[in-house]
């Protein structure tokens, strides 16, 4: 709340669908690296709790988009890395394309006023 | 799919929670590990790095496992599993509760089950084994008479030969006969003379040997008999080599073959059975003896069908029916509803029996509403826990969820144990009130088992009851004044108030049980007065044993029917005769007698008229007073004396004279104390009798042979001659010197050695007679006394969850006026005042009806003493009410005496 302008809200529904791109785009990520991904990309305007993560991780994973196994860090720490699975690349092909004309829409929407 | 998959994966993660919960709280450690590692490569000390981590994480590490739990699984299974185990804890934290609760709801819930397996049973019964739904009763209906006519060899044959939409077509002819043992031992069996296919009927197999088989029905096929279980018990000590042994039955021998299993008793409760062989030649339209005809339906025939091609071959006989002046329609119905005609055709019969279901649900209402002021009660205790919870974030639904869980758990506890109650109830109903009572085994599709039907409805009532005992509570304490109240509950004390509702349901439940206790005092001064009474009589009961005697009947074809009972009635005298000088040989054995009727017993109806004399009438109906048909020499017998007049002679007997003796009672209570001798009485014409009877002159008045205090007319007794053999249902009584009871296995084999054909039904000492009378009895004063104490022990808890609640609420204010210096006694007042004006509101409400009853309802006996029964038991029942609310006072008025201002100060800070 305290956070200053640069504060954006996540809008429901967009983190599943930047967790889907991060991992299609590094491969297989576990959640600390996800987090530490998203806040580097965004230049740390998504004042992302760490913890908030997981709900959605789970959930993707319930729905087979992504899948976890445990693994060793470079730092030889256990991890569990998140990968994601082929149905999980033909939705962020889906929602990407929503998402586009979404934004498209709202970006006219914008302009004509 | 995708939705189907993740509910399935949720599923699998609520049922290995536990593998979950470890695997995630892995990856958080490892997640957080990983942050330490990153602040510490920026060179922050490790005990820093560790906090940084933590709040860089988010905080709160218990909310994002919270928060992953909830996306991965199913949050709600898992709490309601919470407030499940929850709510087993809470019935052994408030045992006292627990307890009535149970016990007031069990006695609900169980009557209401034990009522539908009853009704159910009776209504729709159903035949035990695969094909129990499909076999059927074929029955003929006299259309001029309207009922049935079981006289239907000839029919039986025809369609056994000719319908095609049934198989297994049979007949069963129920028979009486002695089974006489090898040792000798003889005791009438109940059997069945019965078709072969009715072994398979069922796919029962035999326990020993075979059942019927379709050879045993030829003519002149070896004579073979099955055997039931019980009787394989009772008459052959279970012995496993029975098959194979000889018995007789009667007059004939026949080879065991069979023993059936319990739960075998087809067509009706039977446990022997032997082969019917049928010589149909030569036989009219209903000849013969009366039988029962079954089959099975063919598959795939639906009864119509079966029922329309039964019409068609009815239809070609139409002929010969028209030719015997009586019209005959055979008829095809379930096989149970062949059996029980009466009740399956009265719909409005059945919608009754359903409909008393309602009082059960009502009882449940009043014991529901009970149980949950209480846990009202309770719940206002647990007001802080309730307040803190909402302020941490829990939701009305959630709380009002887990008092329903609690509620649930309670409800179905008392569910259990009301079933067990329920099948205990008709377990002992089946076996041993029936059978005392009509002295038969019940039919064999009775069984012990409570029915599928029966468990959902008690569930269903316990649910019913989970509502009303959880849910009504939990509403009224989680309402809309939260704040308020988490105020109060910060200063110690509570903010919740037993409401308009609640102080209407502890009147109503006072009121209740005082209307209760009074309908009991009402029931069971009716039940004394005209029901029971252990009789006493003039002369010695214990010393005379009591039997029933038949005789088989010689069935041969060719005798008419007066020549066959001519025959009989000669026959049975002259065995009777000379089973009478036997038994009189008999050492101990003082004297014979006979008689239709003995005090305990149910005797005949007789209207009175009196030649030259107008006898009192009774209040309402005709006058009529009980008779007997005697032996001669029964008085003497029997040791009570004749008082005018003379006794009967064997030559009243013999010529069939028209005399008859009377009572004291009679002489009182008919003939308003005047001189009956030498007067003529006889049945006048009436409703019931279409002709006036034969003239009887009463030569003899004979002492009471019960005696009991307010005899009426209906008690007075009218003793006519008779020799053995004219009259039905006689019953010997032989007095003997010493245990009665013991002589009976020696009269048995007397009268075996006599005629193998005469058979003895319950043989019981005299004062054994009122058994069934006695068990009825004892079992509705058994259930009145289970409701009342229920009852009371609801109202008892109601009053005293009052007045505890009262002082709980109002600890502050008594404090204060405590340190003001009130006195005690006054406090006491201000406090309970408002509860014993509930107390005595309910009286008041409860004693209207109930007096009313009492004294309008008063038995036939005790008219004009009403009132001043209704006076008494109003009185007692108000003090007893008043003393239940004043123990029930004794604890929390301790509490007030023990409330110091300091302690209500400290609440107050």
């Amino acid at each position: 709340m305290s956070s200053g302008e640069n504060h954006i809200e996540l809008l429901q529904g967009t983190l599943d669908l930047i967790v889907l791109r991060a991992l299609s785009t590094m491969g297989p990520l576990h959640a600390y690296a996800l987090a530490t991904r998203l806040a580097q990309v965004s230049d740390h305007p998504l004042s992302l709790n760490q913890g908030t993560l997981y709900p959605a991780l789970i959930r993707l994973e319930h729905q087979g988009w992504i899948k976890g196994s445990w693994q060793k860090t470079e730092n030889n720490r256990e991890a569990k890395f998140y990968s994601i699975t082929r149905s999980g690349e033909r939705e962020l092909g889906r929602q990407t394309e929503k998402w586009r004309r979404l934004a498209g829409l709202v970006d006219k929407l914008l302009l004509e006023s | 799919v995708k939705s189907l998959r993740r509910f399935v994966l949720r599923l699998v993660s609520f049922v290995r929670s536990s593998r979950a919960e470890a695997d995630f709280a892995r990856e958080l450690a490892a997640h957080l590990q990983l942050l330490e590692d990153s602040f510490i490569a920026r060179g922050m000390p490790p005990e820093e790095a560790r906090f940084a981590a933590r709040r860089a994480f988010g905080g709160q590490v218990e909310q994002v496992k919270e928060r992953q739990r909830d996306a991965r699984s199913f949050r709600w299974l898992d709490e309601s599993w919470l407030d499940l185990k929850l709510g087993a804890r809470m019935l052994a934290r408030y045992p006292g509760l627990t307890a009535i609760a149970v016990v007031a709801l069990s006695v609900a819930i169980g009557g209401g089950a034990a009522y539908l397996e009853f009704v159910n049973e009776l209504v729709r019964p159903t035949l035990p084994g695969r094909d129990g739904q499909r076999i059927v009763g074929i029955q003929n209906w006299d259309l001029a008479t309207g009922s049935p006519d079981h006289r239907s060899l000839r029919h039986f044959v025809r369609w056994r030969e000719t319908l095609t939409s049934l198989d297994l077509i049979g007949a069963a002819i129920t028979l009486e006969r002695n089974l006489i043992t090898e040792d000798g031992r003889s005791e009438a069996a109940r059997g069945v003379e019965i078709s072969a296919s009715a072994f398979r009927l069922f796919a029962t197999p035999a326990l020993l040997g075979r059942g019927l088989v379709q050879d045993d029905e030829r003519l002149g096929a070896p004579p073979v008999v099955v055997l039931g279980q019980d009787l394989w018990r009772a008459r052959f000590d279970s012995d496993p080599a029975v098959v194979g042994r000889t018995v007789r039955l009667g007059a004939a021998a026949h080879t065991v073959v069979g023993v059936m299993p319990a739960g075998f008793g087809f067509p009706l409760n039977h446990s022997l059975w032997l082969p019917l062989r049928i010589d149909a030649s030569g036989l009219q339209r209903s000849d013969g003896p009366s039988l029962r005809v079954f089959g099975r339906l063919a598959d795939g025939v639906a009864i119509e069908a079966a029922e329309a091609e039964l019409t068609a071959i009815a239809s070609r006989d139409v002929d010969d029916a028209a030719r015997a002046g009586r019209m005959l329609r055979p008829q095809i119905k379930p096989y149970v509803a062949s059996m029980w005609s009466s009740i399956k055709d009265g719909q409005l019969q059945i919608a009754i029996l359903y409909s008393v279901n309602l009082f059960f649900i009502a009882l449940l209402g009043v014991c529901g509403a009970n149980v949950a002021t209480l846990v009202f009660a309770r719940t206002a205790t647990r007001e802080a826990e309730i307040t803190v919870r909402t302020a941490l974030g829990a939701s009305r639904t959630r709380i009002v969820g887990q008092l329903f869980a609690e509620a649930l758990v309670l409800a179905s506890v008392a569910a259990g144990v009301g079933l067990a109650a329920a099948s205990f109830g008709l377990r002992w109903g089946r076996t041993t009130w029936l059978a005392t009572a009509t002295g038969a085994p019940a039919p064999f599709w009775w069984n012990d088992e409570l029915s599928t039907e029966t468990l959902f409805y008690a569930g269903g009532l316990a649910l019913l009851a989970a509502v009303m005992v959880g849910v009504v509570p939990a509403l009224k304490a989680t309402g809309p004044h939260m704040q308020a109240r988490l105020k109060h509950a910060a200063a110690g004390g509570t903010g919740m108030r037993f409401g308009g509702i609640w102080t209407g349901v502890i009147v109503t439940q006072i009121a209740l049980t005082v209307l209760f206790l009074l309908s009991v005092v009402s029931i069971g001064w009716n039940l004394y007065a005209s029901g029971y009474r252990s009789a006493v009589t003039s002369f010695p009961r214990e010393h005379f044993v009591s039997v029933r005697l038949e005789m088989d009947r010689d069935d041969s074809p060719g005798a008419s029917a007066s020549d066959a009972q001519a025959s009989y009635r000669a026959r049975f005298r002259r065995t009777y005769q000379e089973l009478e000088q036997r038994l009189l040989a008999e050492p101990g054995v003082v004297g014979v007698t006979y008689a239709t009727a003995f005090p305990g017993l149910k005797h005949g109806e007789f209207f009175v008229e009196i030649q030259g004399f107008e006898p009192p009438r009774p209040a309402h109906g005709p006058l009529w007073v009980r008779t007997a048909t005697v032996g001669a020499n029964v008085f003497a017998t029997l040791g009570v004396p004749i008082i005018a007049g003379r006794a009967f002679t064997p030559a009243d007997e013999e010529l069939d004279r028209p005399v008859a003796i009377v009572d004291q009672t009679f002489v009182q209570e008919v003939m308003g104390g005047s001189d009956p001798i030498g007067r003529w009485v006889r049945q006048p014409q009436n409703s019931e009798n279409d002709a006036p009877g034969p003239w009887y002159e009463i030569v003899g008045v004979v002492r009471d042979l019960s005696i009991a205090e307010d005899k009426t007319s209906e008690d007075a007794v009218l003793y006519r001659p008779a020799v053995t053999g004219s009259t039905p249902g006689l019953r010997l009584a032989v007095h003997v010197n010493g245990d009665a009871v013991a002589f009976a296995p020696r009269l048995r084999s007397v009268a075996a050695s006599v005629d193998p054909t005469l058979r003895l039904y319950d043989i019981l000492r005299m004062d054994q007679f009122d058994e069934a009378d006695r068990l009825t009895f004892q079992f509705f004063l058994r259930a009145l006394a289970i409701v009342s104490v229920v009852a009371l022990l609801l109202s008892t808890a109601g009053v005293y969850s009052l007045m505890s609640f009262t002082v709980t609420r109002r600890t502050r204010e008594i404090g204060i006026r405590t340190a003001v210096g009130a006195d005690r006694r006054q406090i006491l007042t201000g406090i309970f005042s408002r509860a014993f004006s509930q107390v005595g509101l309910g009286i008041a409400a409860g004693s209207v009806p109930g007096t009313l009853l009492v004294a309008f309802g008063a038995p036939e006996v005790a008219r004009g003493s009403g009132e001043a029964m209704a006076a008494a038991a109003f009185t007692l029942v108000a003090a007893f009410m008043f003393s239940v609310a004043l123990l029930a006072c004794v604890g929390p008025a301790r509490r007030v005496l023990r409330i110091r201002p300091t302690d209500a100060l400290r609440a107050d800070s």
